[in-house]
């Protein structure tokens, strides 16, 4: 499995989030990580990145407990997209793309022909080749936003994390992000887990949801979200309802 | 030939320039021949041989060191908080620097020790790094907490005045010529640096400067943030260490023996970023040691031509370049 939750206890302050829960995610999937606002989505994915700790249980990273890994080793076995932008004058995308290197380069960060190949396919498989030579704060934020995954991709890890990448994101290029994504789950053999709050778009690319019940967790396989009620759960009482039919949220009937 | 290396030929030209410049002028008039023999160890007149081996150069050389330090510990601060307008003097470190040679100075006639110059020197050093050490693990503190940047900012402000009135009062309570020897340490001067100050200052300022490449890789990844460079591989608590202690060895060494010179390490970095167009600290934190030790060579040749303190200078040099950056409002972390 290359993400394990085992027996996991969350808590923000002196709330529970999350009571003794377990999960596991294997290679090749994309996993949408569903849940309302202050449930607890970030501080368990930063958890799995290993920057912050969970109270009890044990979270595993490709068979191996995190707690036992070295910065270095974690940082080639997981890769973090977060929500803050990055629009650093001066540093060109190709720059931000190549820091993701540093777990393999020497202490100067000097980048051998092996990393500059890396840098290069992760700009091409995101579609910024010709973005290379841009300065960050001169992109949009969709391209931002692929210029930071290409980084991750950079750093070669068989987990890949992300903060919300569709928020800020127009609709087209939600989509756009969404099967990229998917592409890096199905092509690159990639485990990644996402969270969102575009649930029509997750449904139709991923192939399971990781869904926060406080204080449960619920690991869905895709095919069986519609018929689980789960998602109608969620958002009980919301005034909006889940059509699991269309698949799609609509306001709720009075 | 590449943009980049041409940059660096003219900086490195210019420096020596400067420092070149540096030794040719001051109160007494040399021609540049004579300043070249007494170089050589030819000097005709002894007095020749003192003014230039004793003073001048002792001079160029405090200004070359102090530049680069100060150029190099802004930029530190700039990326550590991620915060454009950080710089020893801002976040209210050289303040801490001041405070612990105010209590020494002050207090040093009480210990009995004013007499010994070894003594006095390695007080004020110690003093001084103890000083900025302390405000900077504050304002470190701080900032672990509230992420607000004018929030720090406001606060190194309001620590280096709250710092200010304890030394007023401190002067207020002091004996004259304990006084006198503070007041000349705050006006900032290169001049009065000694064979065996810099004895001091260049060894520690070399191990600053070393620290300060050795973090240029990190340096990058906190570009992006602790989040960011944590799960890149970073190791946070060793680097901020490394750049707190670099930080203290540079500016706190740099002030206890020049006294506090603003703006250099707020503003060279700006210049760097400017003419090299880059936010590679492999890049930025060459092109900032190499603008720093020129910028503070001509500022020092600026404030002998002028009679003027080159604190003074400094300022006034300083102060377009951060107007410039804060109204082209451009995000550099």
């Amino acid at each position: 499995m290359s993400i394990s939750l085992q027996n996991i206890r969350l808590a923000y302050g002196s709330r529970t989030l999350l009571e003794n829960v377990s999960a596991d995610i294997p290679a090749a999937t994309l996993t949408a990580f569903l849940g309302r606002n202050g449930t607890g989505k970030s501080s368990l994915l930063r958890a799995i990145a290993g920057l912050n700790k969970v109270s009890e249980g044990e979270i595993r990273l490709c068979g191996r407990p995190l707690a036992a890994l070295e910065a270095k080793q974690l940082a080639a076995t997981v890769s973090f997209v977060a929500t803050d932008k990055l629009r650093i004058a001066n540093l060109t995308c190709e720059q931000m793309v190549a820091l993701g290197r540093a777990p393999y380069t020497d202490w100067l960060g000097r980048l051998r022909e092996t990393d500059r190949a890396a840098v290069r396919r992760a700009l091409e498989t995101v579609g910024l080749t010709d973005y290379a030579a841009k300065t960050m704060d001169t992109l949009s934020d969709g391209e931002c936003q692929r210029a930071m995954i290409a980084r991750a991709l950079a750093q070669d890890t068989p987990v890949i994390l992300l903060d919300e990448p569709t928020a800020f994101l127009d609709l087209p290029n939600r989509y756009a992000m969404v099967s990229l994504l998917a592409r890096l789950a199905r092509d690159e053999g990639k485990c990644v887990l996402f969270s969102t709050h575009d649930l029509e778009i997750a449904l139709s690319h991923c192939d399971a949801v990781l869904l926060i019940d406080t204080p449960q967790l619920r690991h869905i396989p895709a095919s069986e979200v519609a018929s689980s009620g789960a998602i109608e759960r969620l958002f009980a009482g919301s005034g909006v309802t889940y059509d699991p039919a269309a698949k799609r949220l609509r306001p709720a009937e009075r | 030939m590449s943009r980049h290396s041409l940059l660096f030929a003219l900086l490195l030209f210019a420096t020596v320039a400067l420092f070149t410049a540096d030794l040719a002028v001051g109160s007494v008039a040399l021609s540049p021949g004579e300043v070249w023999q007494a170089l050589t160890g030819r000097a005709a007149d002894p007095v020749v041989h003192d003014i230039v081996l004793k003073i001048r150069l002792l001079k160029a050389l405090a200004a070359l060191l102090a530049g680069a330090a100060l150029a190099a510990s802004g930029l530190e601060m700039q990326t550590l908080f991620r915060n454009p307008l950080a710089g020893p003097y801002v976040l209210g470190v050289s303040s801490g620097a001041a405070l612990g040679v105010a209590l020494f100075l002050l207090g040093a006639p009480m210990l009995g020790i004013a007499g010994h110059s070894l003594l006095r020197s390695l007080g004020v050093v110690g003093a001084a790094w103890l000083g900025s050490a302390l405000v900077l693990a504050v304002v470190l503190a701080v900032s672990r907490r509230i992420k607000d940047i004018m929030v720090i900012l406001i606060l190194g402000m309001m620590l280096g005045s709250g710092i200010g009135s304890v030394v007023e009062i401190l002067q207020y309570l002091s004996t004259e010529t304990a006084l006198k020897a503070f007041v000349v340490w705050t006006m900032g001067s290169l001049g009065d640096i000694t064979a065996g100050q810099l004895a001091v200052l260049l060894p520690v300022v070399t191990a600053g400067l070393a620290l300060a490449v050795a973090v240029i890789k990190p340096l990058n990844l906190l570009l992006l943030g602790e989040s960011y460079a944590r799960t890149m591989g970073l190791d946070i608590r060793r680097t901020r260490t490394l750049l707190v202690l670099s930080t203290v060895l540079l500016a706190g060494t740099v002030t206890a023996f020049c006294g506090p010179i603003g703006f250099i390490g707020l503003a060279v970095p700006h210049l760097a970023r400017m003419l090299f167009r880059s936010a590679d600290h492999r890049v930025l934190m060459p092109a900032s040691m190499l603008t720093g030790a020129a910028l503070l060579l001509g500022c020092d040749l600026v404030s002998k031509l002028l009679a003027l303190p080159v604190n003074t200078i400094t300022a006034l040099t300083g102060i377009p370049v951060v107007v410039i950056v804060v109204l082209r409002n451009r995000s550099f972390f």
